[in-house]
């Protein structure tokens, strides 16, 4: 159906090159995606001003995470906080790094509003769109 | 062996050539993220597509080897069916183009007494045990028939070791291609096998209605966002241009660029009902929270369209088809970018090139197919050639094999113990 598309201006006894094709291999970026978890929970029922967590939260949280494990050296991993959806983040962090963070932010306890605050990893990935799917896959089995 | 590396496979072509086949069985979720003046053109167009059904059945192995299913699913109909449950981790059924496909721990599959191989990606190298076994089977077989050797090894080994209910996702796509054509269909089934009649009834009985529901179609208007050029930096390529430094930079941009097009793609796929936060157009955030930028940004309205539910590929591959023809008819599409992702499963046991697929941290693969606006500059360099394509097409940006971390319970003060029990349910024998 693409062939009658729009007709392509080959100079004659030229044939179309081929699709081209581009393999990416390592990535600049991962991507992970965490929820925060609070110990004892917010009620759902009860509004309450620190939930879900801000962004601010969530920066100073994983910046504790990761300073504590891995000293400056942790505080130096550049985040870039993408996307808050409730209690849940979908985070940017250079690719050489994820190994550090995923370690340093696994056996978190923090302490916030009378709780402890720790992470979830709800998934890590080298490209984005596998976080997208990972979280999208369980509705189909659930609801 | 461990599962492979992460990567990402892009294909470019021509406005004239064909893109390469979807064909990826097994997918739950199709977005088609377009600019929203381009939406309310193609809206009935979006609107008349038909939307599959499928079921979401609890029963065990061996309800697809009675006579009904059988004969009507199996042996003529074509259908789609997934367990639920995790790869590499817990025993997987899933049949796919006739061929149930079994992944099993070393104690069922010495059990059930099944012919297989070793898996791929769950044994290590030189372990004096292995670990996990793959069992294929084709049910299409003209020599599978009831009563044969292999059928009755399968049903006793279903007897014995797949008693158990299982959740599985069904899809029926001979069923879905020519619906009202049922009559037909029972009739090929009984003269496959002559033994055994089928009717409507036994039909309906296979599949119970009540489980079986609508794929689901979500319009979400995404407000004003960044949105990107979608075009190329100047004499960014994807290949050639030799070994001198101009050219390996040159490529070095495009690739950039790509994945920066493929990241912000993923950003508006992301679940959820509006896009994420720092694509909106009015977010406003500190560096020291985010650096996040969309380049060459401009302010404009996205619309997306997701499908939800069991989707085979031919399917997908229908709808992008009738995408693209409702494109060619309006002329205000030209200039404008349109973008298809859909997201496979990640407990499929094979990809669609039949190879197996494995690692505990393996996600289901995504495809993203993207119509680029070319008028002709950029582009036409992009694809080497000195023809005005008016519009390009950056073809699947295909993505596999990806690494998630499977430990979805690093719960706080027990985060140790829950990963030692993971452990223990998906590595230990």
């Amino acid at each position: 159906m693409s062939s009658t598309a729009i007709p392509l201006q080959t100079q004659p006894g030229k044939k179309l090159p081929p699709p081209e094709h581009v393999t990416i291999r390592e990535h600049d970026w991962a991507y992970a995606a965490l929820q925060m978890i609070f110990d004892p929970p917010y009620k759902p029922e009860t509004a309450n001003m620190s939930w879900p967590p801000d962004i601010l939260t969530w920066r100073s949280m994983l910046t504790s995470a990761l300073t504590q494990f891995l000293g400056i050296t942790g505080s130096a991993i550049s985040i870039d906080i993408l996307h808050l959806n409730g209690d849940e983040a979908w985070l940017r962090i250079p690719r050489v790094d994820l190994m550090h963070f995923k370690a340093g932010i696994s056996g978190y306890v923090g302490f916030a509003d009378g709780r402890n605050v720790g992470f979830r990893t709800v998934g890590t990935s080298e490209f984005l769109m596998g976080l997208a799917s990972k979280k999208a896959e369980d509705s189909i089995w659930t609801d | 062996m461990p599962p492979p590396s992460p990567k990402c496979y892009l294909t470019l072509s021509s406005p004239g050539s064909s893109t390469p086949p979807f064909t990826n069985p097994f997918n739950h979720t199709l977005d088609l993220l377009l600019p929203s003046e381009l939406y309310t053109l193609l809206s009935s167009t979006l609107l008349s597509i038909p939307l599959p059904s499928y079921a979401r059945l609890s029963m065990p192995l061996g309800h697809i080897l009675e006579p009904a299913f059988f004969n009507l699913h199996i042996k003529s109909g074509n259908i789609l069916l997934l367990s639920r449950g995790k790869l590499d981790a817990e025993n997987l059924f899933m049949i796919s183009d006739g061929i149930l496909r079994m992944s099993l721990d070393t104690e069922t599959y010495e059990r059930a007494g099944l012919v297989g191989r070793p898996a791929r990606y769950a044994n290590s190298t030189g372990a004096g045990k292995r670990r996990r076994w793959m069992v294929e089977v084709d049910m299409r077989k003209p020599g599978f028939l009831t009563g044969s050797k292999g059928f009755d090894r399968l049903k006793r080994a279903c007897e014995i070791c797949f008693k158990e209910e299982r959740q599985w996702l069904f899809a029926d796509i001979a069923g879905g291609e020519k619906k009202g054509a049922e009559a037909s269909a029972d009739e090929d089934a009984m003269d496959v096998d002559s033994t055994t009649t089928t009717t409507a009834a036994d039909a309906a009985a296979t599949i119970p209605p009540s489980s079986v529901r609508q794929t689901t179609r979500t319009i979400t208007p995404l407000g004003s966002l960044h949105v990107p050029t979608f075009t190329p930096p100047p004499n960014a390529l994807p290949h050639g241009g030799g070994k001198s430094p101009e050219a390996i930079y040159h490529r070095e941009v495009w690739r950039d660029w790509a994945m920066e097009t493929y990241e912000y793609l993923s950003l508006l796929s992301l679940p959820g009902d509006s896009a994420a936060d720092r694509i909106k157009a009015d977010d406003k955030v500190d560096s020291f929270l985010s650096s996040y930028a969309v380049e060459d940004a401009t302010r404009g309205e996205v619309a997306r369209v997701r499908f939800r539910g069991l989707m085979w590929a031919k399917w997908v591959e229908e709808v992008w088809g009738r995408v693209r023809e409702g494109l060619r008819e309006l002329e205000a599409a030209q200039g404008k970018w349109v973008g298809m992702s859909v997201l496979g499963f990640d407990n499929v046991l094979v990809d669609e090139r039949g190879k197996e697929r494995g690692g505990l941290e393996t996600v289901g693969k995504a495809w993203t197919v993207v119509r680029l606006p070319g008028d002709g500059g950029d582009w036409s360099g992009i694809l080497r050639g000195d023809r005005a394509s008016r519009w390009g097409e950056l073809g699947k940006l295909r993505q596999e094999d990806l690494e998630v971390d499977i430990s979805t319970m690093f719960w706080v003060n027990d985060g140790y113990r829950s990963y030692q029990k993971m452990l223990n349910n998906g590595l230990g024998s």
